[in-house]
């Protein structure tokens, strides 16, 4: 799940605030649930950024793909609809659900308490933990009391700076993962924490790479379908969508595909 | 006390300590380093064998015509995959040599070839040597023609020394970002480190007048007076 | 004994002297003169290798060089050459970030490697001489035409040097300004100083040399006791050139 973005702050912000006011004087009469619309379209309205690798983005031949597209498909698929994928920036993508412009959002949306007070998440298709990289042949740091003194390679304004510096880990700066990593590779830094789908991506990307997990926090924080409130029949297909697919063995093989191990969990 | 002005008051110790612990001998080192490359290179490119004139052509055309930015990358994250491993901070004094020299080669260049040929006939004609007419009678005029644009890069570098914090360096911009990633305050902080650089480089430029005040007492040049 | 034979000088296809044989009698002052072009001025910088002939010998006291094409002489030799003879320039060239007194001082201490007292003892003197001691301290720059020129002409005669050449000396400067450069050199010559010079002064040729030599073309056409050349210019070549310069002398008052 991504929680760096300014964008992503804003719409934290704006959801928060929007979640905060007084019900709206002028709801809406009893309406149809969402799944019926989509049902008789035969189409599944899809939000998602096509810029957020390796979740949603275009491979060499610009085809759009990622582990967030293939859930997609998937799902649809269960649904007996086609998917339909709208790409927009992600400062657009949910205020895109109240504009009515897609009937869903995948693109590794967070479930928070401020957003579920305004729309509703289907159960979590993927999880991501703090997880603590290291050299592969580094014994001597085995969790995160043993970043103290220790260089840690960090984006200066991430959350897992904070974590790294909470820890007693002295901040080298960079911009970004790639860079931490390389420089955990060659021993300017001992450590670097970061998301643990962001490893499995680049671990899967480059397997000979001397790194490993050395720790992982035990709080795992989940991305889920986001869709209008108040569509429980469009949230019941989903979530029953989302257990077929694990149940058959595909949503295993995104994961695998993308990440060479089950993120679910 | 207003919030604005506790917080700088507060971050001024700080970045001050980065600023003279990295800043500040990464500028003087870079500088100095620079200019002897950069001297060394203009006397290469007007009076060695064509092969090494080209040679160095060719290290002032790569380090002229690619952003200092990329070079630092190049040097700190790519040269580890040939093997070659460098600090932060050697590598940033590499860097910043390296193209202060390929600007200053052309600034040196430039002064010694603006010094008329008849001062260098003067020089011969009382006995002296390539080398000794060159270190007293040419560059030291040179100097004076050099002084005003030396100056200049010395100041740009001054500010550029905050490019070093895109390869880890904690210095002066660094410490600045640092501070702002747990206040939430980039306005105050990154003005507050603005300030610091504009009065670093106004005191160099203050520098700049009395040097060239020094440089330029003995007057305009001589041409005949007919 | 000082003598150029045989020298040949071309500037690319260019040739601007075609062997010219010259003799320059010691304690004596020898004049070349000639149009522009001549090659007068090139024949005066070979006597100290600013310029190299492709051919020819310079014989300068012990010192004795035979210049070949694409053989340059020996670093060696050329300072060797270059420390037995002085130059004065026809824009001065003074050192303009060095004083009057440094100006004069600088060969010595550099190349001749004297001790500063030693060095500022014999400025001074020189400075003297040539009416400028007390100019010592000041910059180059705030003399006038002439009183740089006499500097210059110091700074050449510092190393005591066997040869003085003098490219055009005066022809940069104002006719009164150029009066006093030429009473300093007709002081030198009186006291046996030997010189070659390039000038079309007329004053300054009948003033002080003893010899002089009439180029034209890289040809040396005529050559001969001053006053005789002056006066009874045999080819007509020479005759017409000393007309000018009669003429010219004439304007300039």
């Amino acid at each position: 799940m991504r929680i760096f973005s300014a964008g992503r702050v804003a719409a934290l912000v704006v959801a928060a605030l929007l979640g905060a006011a007084p019900a709206s004087p002028f709801a809406a009469p009893a309406k149809a649930d969402d799944l019926d619309a989509i049902r008789a379209a035969k189409t599944l309205r899809i939000g998602t950024e096509g810029t957020y690798a390796p979740f949603t983005f275009h491979d060499a031949s610009g085809q759009l793909v990622g582990f967030d597209v293939e859930i997609g498909r998937k799902v649809a698929e269960q649904l007996g609809v086609a998917p339909q994928f709208l790409e927009g920036k992600w400062d657009g993508l949910i205020a895109g659900l109240d504009g009515k412009r897609y009937d869903v959002v995948i693109n590794q949306v967070g479930i928070t308490k401020e957003r579920q007070a305004k729309f509703d998440f289907s159960e979590p298709y993927i999880r991501a933990r703090a997880v603590l990289i290291t050299r592969a042949d580094r014994s001597d740091i085995t969790s995160f009391a043993d970043l103290k003194g220790r260089k840690a390679a960090q984006s200066l304004s991430s959350n897992f700076a904070r974590l790294a510096e909470q820890s007693g880990a002295e901040l080298v700066g960079t911009d970004g993962f790639d860079q931490s990593v390389q420089l955990v590779l060659t021993g300017r830094a001992d450590a670097t924490v970061n998301d643990s789908l962001s490893f499995l991506d680049f671990h899967k990307q480059k397997p000979s790479a001397p790194v490993k997990i050395a720790a992982e926090q035990a709080d795992a924080d989940a991305s889920g379908i986001i869709m209008r409130k108040n569509n429980p029949a469009l949230k019941a297909a989903i979530d029953k969508a989302l257990e077929a697919i694990k149940a058959d063995g595909s949503y295993a093989a995104i994961a695998q595909k993308y990440f060479g191990a089950d993120v679910s969990k | 006390m207003p919030h604005w002005l506790d917080l700088m008051l507060q971050s001024l110790g700080p970045l001050l300590a980065a600023g003279l612990r990295f800043t500040v001998p990464l500028t003087l080192i870079a500088f100095a380093l620079g200019l002897a490359l950069g001297l060394g290179t203009a006397l290469v490119r007007l009076f060695a064998p064509r092969p090494l004139a080209a040679l160095a052509w060719l290290y002032v055309w790569i380090f002229r015509g690619t952003p200092l930015l990329v070079q630092l990358f190049v040097i700190f994250y790519g040269l580890p995959s040939a093997g070659i491993l460098i600090d932060a901070f050697p590598a940033a004094v590499i860097g910043f040599t390296l193209n202060v020299g390929a600007y200053t080669s052309e600034i040196v260049r430039a002064a010694i070839a603006s010094i008329p040929k008849g001062q260098w006939e003067a020089a011969y004609a009382t006995g002296m040597t390539p080398f000794q007419a060159l270190r007293r009678t040419i560059l030291p005029q040179a100097a004076r023609v050099a002084v005003p644009s030396l100056a200049n890069s010395f100041i740009a570098l001054v500010k550029d020394t905050s490019l070093a914090a895109a390869i880890t360096v904690p210095e002066l911009f660094q410490a600045a970002q640092r501070i702002v990633a747990v206040t939430y305050e980039p306005l105050i902080l990154y003005i507050e480190v603005a300030l610091i650089y504009l009065v670093l480089s106004t005191l160099l430029s203050w520098l700049q007048t009395l040097l060239e005040r020094r440089l330029g007492r003995y007057g305009g040049y001589l041409e005949a007076r007919a | 004994m000082i003598a150029l034979s045989a020298i040949e000088k071309r500037f690319g296809d260019n040739p601007v002297l075609r062997g010219v044989d010259l003799a320059v009698p010691e304690g004596r002052v020898t004049a070349l003169i000639g149009p522009s072009g001549s090659g007068k001025s090139t024949l005066l910088r070979c006597a100290n290798l600013l310029e190299v002939p492709q051919a020819g010998t310079l014989t300068l006291g012990e010192i004795r060089l035979t210049f070949r094409p694409g053989s340059p002489p020996a670093r060696r030799d050329v300072l060797a050459v270059r420390r037995q003879t002085g130059m004065v320039f026809q824009n001065f060239q003074l050192f303009p970030h060095r004083t009057v007194l440094e100006n004069v001082t600088e060969g010595l201490v550099t190349v001749g490697k004297w001790p500063q007292a030693r060095a500022r003892a014999r400025a001074l003197e020189l400075l003297e001489r040539v009416g400028l001691a007390h100019k010592a301290a000041d910059w180059p720059a705030s003399l006038s035409g002439g009183q740089q020129q006499r500097v210059a002409i110091a700074r050449a005669l510092a190393p005591s040097p066997r040869l003085l050449l003098c490219d055009e000396p005066t022809s940069a400067l104002d006719p009164e300004l150029a009066a006093e450069v030429v009473d300093v050199l007709a002081g030198l010559a009186g006291e046996g100083t030997t010189m070659l010079m390039a000038t079309h002064d007329l004053r300054l040729a009948r003033r002080v040399a003893d010899t002089v030599v009439f180029l034209e073309g890289g040809h040396i056409v005529e050559q001969g006791a001053a006053a005789d050349v002056f006066a009874r210019p045999a080819d007509p070549r020479t005759r017409r050139f000393v007309r000018t310069l009669l003429g010219e002398a004439a304007e300039g008052g």
